[in-house]
Protein backbone atom coordinates (compact mmCIF):
# COMPACT_ATOMS: atom_id res chain seq x y z
CA UNK A 1 0.00 0.00 0.00
CA UNK A 2 2.82 2.37 1.19
CA UNK A 3 4.38 1.20 -2.03
CA UNK A 4 1.12 2.10 -4.11
CA UNK A 5 1.10 5.89 -2.56
CA UNK A 6 4.69 6.20 -2.99
CA UNK A 7 4.52 5.47 -6.90
CA UNK A 8 1.56 7.83 -7.17
CA UNK A 9 3.30 10.70 -5.23
CA UNK A 10 6.50 10.18 -7.90
CA UNK A 11 3.82 10.36 -10.88
CA UNK A 12 2.31 13.38 -9.58
CA UNK A 13 6.27 14.73 -9.37
CA UNK A 14 6.52 13.78 -12.63
CA UNK A 15 3.31 15.35 -13.70
CA UNK A 16 4.18 18.85 -11.79
CA UNK A 17 7.65 18.65 -13.55
CA UNK A 18 7.09 18.12 -17.16
CA UNK A 19 4.26 20.62 -16.41
CA UNK A 20 6.48 22.99 -14.89
CA UNK A 21 9.29 22.55 -17.97
CA UNK A 22 6.16 23.31 -20.39
CA UNK A 23 4.96 25.78 -18.79
CA UNK A 24 8.59 27.88 -19.21
CA UNK A 25 9.43 26.54 -22.47
CA UNK A 26 5.78 28.07 -23.51
CA UNK A 27 6.97 31.19 -24.32
CA UNK A 28 4.75 33.84 -25.49
CA UNK A 29 4.12 34.36 -29.26
CA UNK A 30 3.74 38.14 -28.93
CA UNK A 31 5.52 41.11 -27.25
CA UNK A 32 3.09 42.11 -24.25
CA UNK A 33 1.27 45.22 -23.76
CA UNK A 34 3.76 48.42 -23.54
CA UNK A 35 2.26 51.64 -22.18
CA UNK A 36 4.74 53.57 -23.48
CA UNK A 37 4.17 52.31 -26.98
CA UNK A 38 0.56 52.84 -26.57
CA UNK A 39 1.01 56.25 -24.85
CA UNK A 40 3.28 56.91 -28.26
CA UNK A 41 0.48 55.99 -30.24
CA UNK A 42 -2.50 57.59 -29.00
CA UNK A 43 0.10 60.77 -28.85
CA UNK A 44 1.02 60.05 -32.53
CA UNK A 45 -2.60 60.17 -33.51
CA UNK A 46 -3.80 63.54 -32.17
CA UNK A 47 -0.11 65.46 -33.71
CA UNK A 48 -0.84 63.59 -37.11
CA UNK A 49 -4.59 64.27 -37.31
CA UNK A 50 -3.89 67.94 -36.48
CA UNK A 51 -1.06 68.42 -39.12
CA UNK A 52 -3.66 66.75 -41.49
CA UNK A 53 -6.38 69.95 -40.86
CA UNK A 54 -3.67 71.98 -40.79
CA UNK A 55 -3.31 71.50 -44.24
CA UNK A 56 -6.42 73.22 -45.33
CA UNK A 57 -4.91 76.40 -43.67
CA UNK A 58 -1.23 76.18 -44.09
CA UNK A 59 1.34 76.00 -46.85
CA UNK A 60 3.28 73.32 -46.69
CA UNK A 61 6.68 75.02 -47.07
CA UNK A 62 5.22 77.14 -43.49
CA UNK A 63 4.31 73.59 -41.88
CA UNK A 64 7.47 71.65 -43.17
CA UNK A 65 8.52 72.03 -39.28
CA UNK A 66 5.52 70.33 -38.15
CA UNK A 67 5.84 68.07 -40.41
CA UNK A 68 9.62 67.65 -40.05
CA UNK A 69 8.94 67.07 -36.03
CA UNK A 70 5.98 64.67 -36.78
CA UNK A 71 8.18 62.66 -39.29
CA UNK A 72 11.13 62.35 -36.28
CA UNK A 73 8.36 61.54 -33.50
CA UNK A 74 7.04 58.20 -36.15
CA UNK A 75 10.33 57.19 -36.60
CA UNK A 76 11.13 57.06 -33.33
CA UNK A 77 8.04 55.27 -32.57
CA UNK A 78 8.94 52.21 -35.73
CA UNK A 79 12.73 52.38 -33.93
CA UNK A 80 10.99 51.49 -30.27
CA UNK A 81 8.48 49.03 -31.74
CA UNK A 82 11.20 47.31 -33.64
CA UNK A 83 13.45 46.86 -30.55
CA UNK A 84 10.70 45.10 -28.45
CA UNK A 85 10.89 41.55 -28.90
CA UNK A 86 8.10 39.58 -30.54
CA UNK A 87 6.64 42.73 -31.79
CA UNK A 88 6.83 42.66 -35.38
CA UNK A 89 3.54 43.01 -36.44
CA UNK A 90 2.92 46.56 -34.04
CA UNK A 91 6.60 47.24 -36.13
CA UNK A 92 5.00 46.79 -39.53
CA UNK A 93 2.03 48.86 -39.19
CA UNK A 94 4.76 51.78 -38.56
CA UNK A 95 5.91 50.49 -41.94
CA UNK A 96 3.17 50.88 -43.47
CA UNK A 97 2.94 54.14 -42.04
CA UNK A 98 6.42 55.34 -43.28
CA UNK A 99 6.40 53.69 -46.33
CA UNK A 100 6.91 56.35 -49.51
CA UNK A 101 4.17 55.18 -51.24
CA UNK A 102 2.15 54.86 -47.96
CA UNK A 103 -1.14 57.18 -47.32
CA UNK A 104 0.85 59.40 -45.03
CA UNK A 105 4.47 60.26 -47.36
CA UNK A 106 1.44 60.17 -50.32
CA UNK A 107 -0.65 62.96 -47.96
CA UNK A 108 2.65 64.82 -47.90
CA UNK A 109 3.63 64.86 -51.21
CA UNK A 110 -0.21 65.53 -52.31
CA UNK A 111 0.48 68.37 -50.09
CA UNK A 112 3.30 69.93 -51.50
CA UNK A 113 2.46 69.58 -54.67
CA UNK A 114 -0.92 71.02 -54.45
CA UNK A 115 0.42 73.91 -51.99
CA UNK A 116 -2.98 73.34 -49.98
CA UNK A 117 -5.57 70.62 -49.38
CA UNK A 118 -9.22 71.87 -49.33
CA UNK A 119 -11.00 72.20 -46.18
CA UNK A 120 -12.83 68.44 -47.25
CA UNK A 121 -9.71 66.55 -48.58
CA UNK A 122 -8.12 68.13 -45.11
CA UNK A 123 -10.94 66.70 -42.84
CA UNK A 124 -11.23 63.04 -44.92
CA UNK A 125 -7.28 62.73 -44.69
CA UNK A 126 -7.71 63.49 -41.03
CA UNK A 127 -10.06 60.90 -40.21
CA UNK A 128 -8.72 57.93 -42.38
CA UNK A 129 -4.99 58.68 -40.08
CA UNK A 130 -7.17 58.30 -37.22
CA UNK A 131 -8.75 54.83 -38.44
CA UNK A 132 -4.86 54.18 -39.22
CA UNK A 133 -3.68 55.36 -35.57
CA UNK A 134 -6.48 53.54 -34.11
CA UNK A 135 -5.29 49.86 -35.35
CA UNK A 136 -1.70 50.27 -34.01
CA UNK A 137 -3.75 51.34 -30.95
CA UNK A 138 -6.06 48.43 -30.84
CA UNK A 139 -2.84 46.01 -31.34
CA UNK A 140 -1.61 47.45 -28.68
CA UNK A 141 -4.08 47.71 -26.21
CA UNK A 142 -5.21 44.07 -27.38
CA UNK A 143 -1.60 42.72 -26.45
CA UNK A 144 -2.01 40.76 -22.74
CA UNK A 145 -0.80 42.81 -19.43
CA UNK A 146 2.57 41.89 -17.51
CA UNK A 147 2.16 40.51 -14.25
CA UNK B 1 -4.94 8.40 -0.22
CA UNK B 2 -5.76 6.87 -3.43
CA UNK B 3 -5.89 8.96 -6.20
CA UNK B 4 -8.10 8.83 -9.18
CA UNK B 5 -6.03 10.35 -12.11
CA UNK B 6 -8.68 8.99 -14.81
CA UNK B 7 -11.01 11.81 -13.05
CA UNK B 8 -8.37 14.36 -12.59
CA UNK B 9 -7.09 14.38 -16.29
CA UNK B 10 -10.94 14.29 -17.15
CA UNK B 11 -11.86 17.02 -14.73
CA UNK B 12 -9.16 18.81 -16.66
CA UNK B 13 -9.82 18.52 -19.85
CA UNK B 14 -13.56 19.37 -19.19
CA UNK B 15 -12.06 22.81 -17.81
CA UNK B 16 -9.73 23.23 -20.23
CA UNK B 17 -12.73 22.94 -22.75
CA UNK B 18 -14.55 25.42 -21.33
CA UNK B 19 -11.76 27.98 -21.02
CA UNK B 20 -11.34 27.25 -24.70
CA UNK B 21 -14.75 28.45 -25.21
CA UNK B 22 -14.69 32.10 -23.31
CA UNK B 23 -11.43 32.53 -24.39
CA UNK B 24 -12.41 32.82 -28.07
CA UNK B 25 -16.21 33.04 -28.67
CA UNK B 26 -16.04 36.39 -28.09
CA UNK B 27 -12.83 36.78 -30.11
CA UNK B 28 -14.50 34.76 -33.17
CA UNK B 29 -17.61 37.48 -33.15
CA UNK B 30 -15.65 40.65 -32.44
CA UNK B 31 -13.29 39.68 -35.23
CA UNK B 32 -16.39 39.18 -37.34
CA UNK B 33 -18.09 42.63 -36.58
CA UNK B 34 -14.92 43.59 -36.97
CA UNK B 35 -14.66 43.23 -40.51
CA UNK B 36 -18.27 43.52 -41.60
CA UNK B 37 -17.90 47.04 -40.17
CA UNK B 38 -14.66 47.71 -42.58
CA UNK B 39 -16.17 45.93 -45.57
CA UNK B 40 -19.34 48.95 -45.07
CA UNK B 41 -17.15 51.69 -44.13
CA UNK B 42 -15.26 50.86 -47.41
CA UNK B 43 -18.34 51.18 -48.66
CA UNK B 44 -19.86 54.38 -47.47
CA UNK B 45 -16.28 55.66 -48.06
CA UNK B 46 -16.04 55.18 -51.76
CA UNK B 47 -19.34 56.69 -52.19
CA UNK B 48 -18.16 59.71 -50.23
CA UNK B 49 -15.07 60.21 -51.80
CA UNK B 50 -16.47 60.13 -55.46
CA UNK B 51 -19.23 62.71 -54.85
CA UNK B 52 -16.61 64.63 -53.60
CA UNK B 53 -14.38 64.17 -56.39
CA UNK B 54 -17.44 65.13 -58.42
CA UNK B 55 -18.41 67.78 -56.95
CA UNK B 56 -14.41 69.29 -57.07
CA UNK B 57 -14.66 69.14 -53.85
CA UNK B 58 -11.46 67.01 -53.83
CA UNK B 59 -8.94 66.62 -56.74
CA UNK B 60 -7.86 63.17 -58.05
CA UNK B 61 -4.73 63.28 -56.27
CA UNK B 62 -6.55 63.57 -52.96
CA UNK B 63 -9.00 60.97 -54.18
CA UNK B 64 -6.28 58.56 -55.21
CA UNK B 65 -4.16 59.38 -51.52
CA UNK B 66 -7.55 58.52 -49.64
CA UNK B 67 -8.02 55.00 -51.58
CA UNK B 68 -4.82 54.65 -50.17
CA UNK B 69 -5.07 55.11 -47.24
CA UNK B 70 -8.22 52.31 -47.04
CA UNK B 71 -5.71 49.78 -48.94
CA UNK B 72 -3.26 50.25 -45.80
CA UNK B 73 -5.80 50.78 -43.55
CA UNK B 74 -7.20 47.30 -44.44
CA UNK B 75 -3.45 45.85 -44.20
CA UNK B 76 -3.00 47.18 -40.74
CA UNK B 77 -6.89 46.23 -39.55
CA UNK B 78 -5.40 42.10 -40.47
CA UNK B 79 -2.25 43.01 -38.72
CA UNK B 80 -4.66 44.08 -35.28
CA UNK B 81 -6.75 41.36 -35.93
CA UNK B 82 -3.43 38.43 -36.23
CA UNK B 83 -1.50 40.17 -32.99
CA UNK B 84 -5.06 40.00 -30.84
CA UNK B 85 -5.61 36.75 -31.46
CA UNK B 86 -1.82 35.57 -30.91
CA UNK B 87 -2.23 37.52 -27.73
CA UNK B 88 -5.35 35.36 -27.11
CA UNK B 89 -3.74 31.99 -27.58
CA UNK B 90 -0.91 33.31 -25.61
CA UNK B 91 -3.45 33.73 -22.66
CA UNK B 92 -4.51 30.44 -23.04
CA UNK B 93 -1.99 28.74 -23.37
CA UNK B 94 -1.18 30.58 -19.89
CA UNK B 95 -3.98 30.15 -18.40
CA UNK B 96 -4.03 25.74 -19.54
CA UNK B 97 -0.85 25.72 -17.64
CA UNK B 98 -2.09 27.33 -14.72
CA UNK B 99 -4.92 25.27 -14.25
CA UNK B 100 -2.63 21.63 -14.56
CA UNK B 101 -0.13 22.93 -11.94
CA UNK B 102 -2.96 24.52 -9.39
CA UNK B 103 -5.04 20.57 -9.92
CA UNK B 104 -1.90 19.02 -9.56
CA UNK B 105 -0.18 21.01 -6.22
CA UNK B 106 -3.48 20.82 -4.97
CA UNK B 107 -3.00 16.39 -5.03
CA UNK B 108 0.18 17.18 -2.96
Amino acid sequence: MNKISKFKKSNIFLLLMVSFTMFTSCKSTIALYDQFAYTQATSLKVDMQNLAEESSTINYPDAKTDIDNLNVALQKAFEYASGLSKNSLSTTQYSILLADNGFYKTFLKTWQSQGKESTTAAHEISLKIGQLMDQVIALESGKNKPK
Amino acid sequence: MSIDIKSILSGLENEIADLAKTTFKNFASQATSDGKQLLASTKEDLTRWTQQLENKNITKADFETLLIGQKDLIQMSALTKAGVALSKIDEFKNNVFGLILNTLTGLI
